[in-house]
C-alpha cells in the first residue's frame, strides 16, 4: 500500500513512517500543507493522512483543492481538533474517515487497511490467489495453509497485483507501490522482486501464479 | 418566583379596588345623607305645616287641622302619623291613623327639629320629627282695623304672656327610602365590580402590552444558543426604560461570545499542545515496542520520546507560573532594579537564538534607569518579551531595547519588525497558547511567554501594552511608576 503523511509534528512523522514501513507500506513523508499537495496532486497514493493544523496550507483547504481538482484517492484525517464540528466539516469536505490524536497506532494501521479495501471494493480482507490466500489485514500469505515468508516489497507488489485482480500492472505502477518518496529505484528492481516472488509463492497447477504480459507487465488471475 | 405581570396586577387591582371602595363609600354616605335630609325636610315641612294650624286664642289652643287637606294622615294604607302634646305630656291631638295608639314622646323642647328612627304602630320602620313650637296668637284680622289703640295694647301685651309649647311630632313610613337607597348601594356596587372588571381587563391588557417588549427580549435571548452567540438582542423603537437594559444585554453578549470563543480557542489550543505530543509519544513507544530488533529507529524514538517530555514538561510549568500569576498566588519582593542589567542578562541568553536568525540587538538604556519591583520576575517578563522578539522577528531584522521618560514613570520599550502580524492580532497575543500560525509548529513555543508576561506585570503593578507601528513595528512597552525605593 502506497500511503502519503502529511503532518507537521516531525517526530509523529518519524514514528508513523518506521512503523508503516515496516508493516509493509511504501511512505511518503510531508510536514507542510503546500508540498503535501502537491504530492497529492501528482502522485498516486492508496491513502492519505492528512493533518489538520499545517504550515504553508491547511489540511481542510488541501483536501477542498484536492477534492475540487476530482482527486479520488481516500483520505484519513488525522487531528488533534476532537469537535464534532470539525470531525463533521472534515468529513462533509470529502475526508474518508477521522482520527483524534491520541491514537493507537493499531487502530491508524487498521483504519488505513480499511481505507484500502474500500479502494478495491473489498470488504473482505483475505484474497484467494489459486493456492495462495492473501491477508491484506496481518499482511500475511498462506499456501496451502502454511506460511509464506516474503520481503515488504515483494508482499507489497503481490497485494497489489491481488488486489488489481485480473488488470495488468505495469513496472512503473508497482514501482510506486513499493517506492518511498523520492527514492531512486529502477524498474528492473520490480523483475528482481517479481522473480524473488515467484520462487517463494511457488506455481499454481504449473501456471505461475504472476503472470507476465510482455512489453506491458504484470498480473495475477 | 416573583413576577413583574402578576406583581402589578395585583398591585394595580388592589389600588383599583382600595380606590373604588373609598369613592363607594363617600358616594353612598353622600347620598344617604342627601336622601334622608331630603326625606326629613319634607318631614319637618309637615309638622311646620300642623304647627301652623296650632293657635292660641285667648287661654285655649286650637288646633285648625282638616284631613282633607291633609289626607296621607288619615290613609287606610301606609298612613303618615302625627301628635300634638303639651310639655307635660298631655296629649292635645293626634291623627287620625293613630286610632289608640301614640308616638314616642319627646319632652325636651328645642328650637331645633329632632329626627329618630322609629318602629311605627303598624309595624313598619319609620321615622319622626319632634318640633317643640310656640302656638302664634290668633288675631281677627279684619277686625283690627276697628279696635282702638288701647284694645290692641292689651292684646299684645296678652300675647306677650307666657305661651305654652306644643311639642308637634310627625311620623312616616321609610320604606321608600330605605328602598331607594338599598337600590342605590347594589347598584353603586355592581357599577364598582362591573368597574373593577374593567380595570382588571384594561390592566391586563396595558401590562401585556407594556411588557411585550420584555418578552420580545426574552424570546430572543432564550433563542442564543451556544452557536448562535453572535446574535443580538434588538428590538424595533424599544422603550426608554429597555434601551440600557437592551444595551447592556448586548454588551454583554459581546463580552460573552469573545469569552466563549476565547475559551474555544484555549480549549482547541490547549488540545493541541497536549495532543500531539501525547500522540507523538504513544506512537513512538508503540512501534519501537513492536519493532525492538532496529536499534537506530529505537534510539531516535527515544530521543524523540526525551525532546516530547521536556516539551511537556515546559508546558506545564509554564501553565502552572500563569496559574500562580492569575491567582495571585506569587510572592512578590520588590527591590531596587537596574533595568539595563535585566536586559543585558536575558538577550545573553537569547543571543545565540538570535544569531541564529540574524537579528541585531540595539539597548540605549539610561543609566539611571532603576525601578522598584521583584527582579526576578521583572527577568521573567523581560525575557519572555525578548525571546518572543527573537522567535517571531523579521529575519535580520533589529531588536531595540531603550527606555523612555513617562509622566507617571519611566517606560521600558523592546520593538522589533515582524511579518504578518496585523492590528487584530494585537488583541489576541496575550492569549495563553495563542500563536499566529494555525499550524503552531514554526517553534518549539507553546504560545504562553506573552501571557505570562502579563500576568506577571499584573501582580507587579506593571503597566504593559503592545502596539503595531507603520504596519510592521511591533513595540511593547512597559510602563513602571515612581514609586518609592524599598
Amino acid at each position: 500500500m502506497k500511503i502519503l503523511i502529511i503532518e507537521d509534528s516531525a517526530r509523529l512523522l518519524r514514528s508513523l513512517g518506521h512503523g508503516l514501513r515496516r508493516l509493509g507500506h511504501a511512505v511518503d513523508l510531508i510536514a507542510d500543507g503546500r508540498e503535501g499537495y502537491d504530492y497529492a496532486r501528482f502522485n498516486t497514493y492508496d491513502v492519505i493522512v492528512l493533518d489538520l493544523m499545517l504550515p504553508g496550507m491547511d489540511g481542510l483547504t488541501l483536501l477542498h483543492n484536492l477534492r475540487t481538482h476530482g482527486n479520488q484517492t481516500h483520505i484519513l484525517i488525522l487531528s488533534a481538533r476532537d469537535r464534532v464540528e470539525d470531525r463533521v466539516r472534515g468529513l462533509e469536505l470529502g475526508a474518508d474517515d477521522y482520527l483524534v490524536k491520541p491514537f493507537a497506532f493499531d487502530e491508524l494501521r487498521a483504519r488505513l487497511d480499511s481505507l484500502t479495501r474500500r479502494r478495491y471494493q473489498r470488504k473482505n480482507p483475505e484474497i484467494e490467489l489459486g493456492p495462495l490466500t492473501i491477508n491484506t489485514a496481518k499482511r500475511e500469505v498462506l499456501r496451502q495453509g502454511a506460511a509464506v515468508s516474503l520481503t515488504h516489497s515483494e508482499y507489497a507488489v503481490l497485494e497489489n497485483l491481488a488486489l488489481n485482480r485480473g488488470r495488468v500492472r505495469s513496472k512503473d505502477q508497482l514501482l510506486e507501490a513499493v517506492r518511498d518518496g523520492d527514492s531512486l529505484a529502477e524498474s528492473n528492481v520490480v523483475e528482481v522482486i517479481v522473480c524473488m516472488l515467484r520462487k517463494k509463492i511457488g506455481s499454481d497447477n504449473g501456471e505461475p501464479v504472476v503472470k507476465t504480459r510482455r512489453g506491458y507487465g504484470y498480473y495475477v488471475e | 418566583m416573583k413576577s413583574i405581570r402578576h406583581e402589578l396586577s395585583f398591585r394595580l387591582l388592589v389600588g383599583a379596588s382600595l380606590l373604588l371602595v373609598a369613592a363607594g363609600l363617600v358616594l353612598g354616605i353622600l347620598i344617604h345623607s342627601r336622601l334622608l335630609g331630603a326625606f326629613d325636610h319634607t318631614l319637618e315641612t309637615k309638622a311646620r305645616a300642623l304647627a301652623a294650624l296650632t293657635s292660641l286664642e285667648g287661654r285655649y289652643l286650637e288646633f285648625d287641622f282638616s284631613e282633607e287637606h291633609m289626607p296621607e294622615f288619615s290613609h287606610e294604607e301606609e298612613p303618615e302619623y302625627f301628635e300634638l302634646r303639651l310639655r307635660d305630656g298631655r296629649v292635645i291631638a293626634r291623627s287620625g291613623s293613630l286610632g289608640d295608639g301614640g308616638l314616642p314622646a319627646h319632652t325636651e323642647p328645642a328650637q331645633k327639629a329632632v329626627f329618630r328612627n322609629v318602629s311605627l304602630p303598624d309595624g313598619r320602620d319609620g321615622r319622626l320629627v319632634h318640633l317643640a313650637v310656640s302656638p302664634v296668637v290668633e288675631m281677627d284680622v279684619e277686625d283690627e282695623g276697628e279696635v282702638d289703640d288701647e284694645v290692641l295694647s292689651l292684646l299684645k301685651e296678652a300675647a306677650s304672656h307666657p305661651r305654652p309649647v306644643v311639642i308637634i311630632t310627625v311620623a312616616r313610613s321609610r320604606g321608600d327610602l330605605d328602598a331607594l337607597l338599598y337600590s342605590l348601594y347594589g347598584t353603586l356596587g355592581t357599577i364598582d365590580v362591573l368597574v373593577l372588571l374593567g380595570i382588571g381587563l384594561l390592566t391586563r391588557n396595558a401590562i401585556n402590552h407594556g411588557l411585550q417588549p420584555i418578552a420580545a427580549m426574552n424570546k430572543q435571548v432564550m433563542a442564543i444558543g451556544p452557536d448562535a452567540l453572535d446574535r443580538r438582542v434588538q428590538l424595533e423603537a424599544p422603550p426608554e426604560e429597555l434601551r440600557t437594559i437592551l444595551q447592556a444585554i448586548n454588551a454583554l453578549m459581546d463580552r460573552l461570545q469573545g469569552a466563549f470563543e476565547r475559551e474555544r480557542r484555549f480549549s482547541s489550543n490547549v488540545a493541541h499542545e497536549l495532543r500531539t505530543p501525547v500522540a507523538e509519544l504513544r506512537t513512538a513507544t508503540e512501534v519501537g515496542a513492536r519493532w525492538p530488533d532496529d536499534p537506530e529507529s529505537v534510539r531516535g524514538l527515544f530521543n524523540d520520546i526525551r525532546e516530547i517530555a521536556l516539551q511537556m514538561e515546559t508546558v506545564v510549568t509554564h501553565m502552572l507560573l500563569l496559574s500562580r500569576c492569575e491567582n495571585r498566588n506569587e510572592a512578590v519582593t520588590r527591590t531596587a532594579v537596574m533595568l539595563d542589567s535585566v536586559v543585558r542578562t536575558c538577550w545573553e541568553r537569547t543571543s545565540a537564538n538570535a544569531a541564529a536568525r540574524s537579528l541585531q540587538f540595539e539597548s540605549s538604556i539610561e543609566p539611571d534607569g532603576i525601578v522598584n519591583t521583584d527582579g526576578e520576575k521583572l527577568g521573567m517578563i523581560v525575557q519572555n518579551l525578548l525571546d518572543n522578539a527573537v522567535s517571531y522577528g523579521a529575519p535580520e531584522s533589529v531588536v531595540r531595547c531603550f527606555t523612555a521618560k513617562a509622566p507617571t514613570g519611566v517606560d521600558l520599550v523592546i520593538e522589533n519588525d515582524v511579518e504578518n502580524v496585523t492590528p487584530a492580532d494585537l488583541q489576541r497575543v496575550f492569549e495563553p497558547f495563542w500563536r499566529k500560525d494555525p499550524a503552531r509548529s514554526a517553534s518549539n513555543h507553546a504560545g504562553l511567554g506573552l501571557s505570562i508576561a502579563r500576568a506577571l506585570c499584573d501582580i507587579l503593578e506593571i503597566g504593559l501594552r503592545v502596539d503595531l507601528q507603520a504596519e510592521r513595528r511591533f513595540v511593547v512597552r512597559l510602563s513602571f511608576s515612581a514609586m518609592p525605593m524599598a
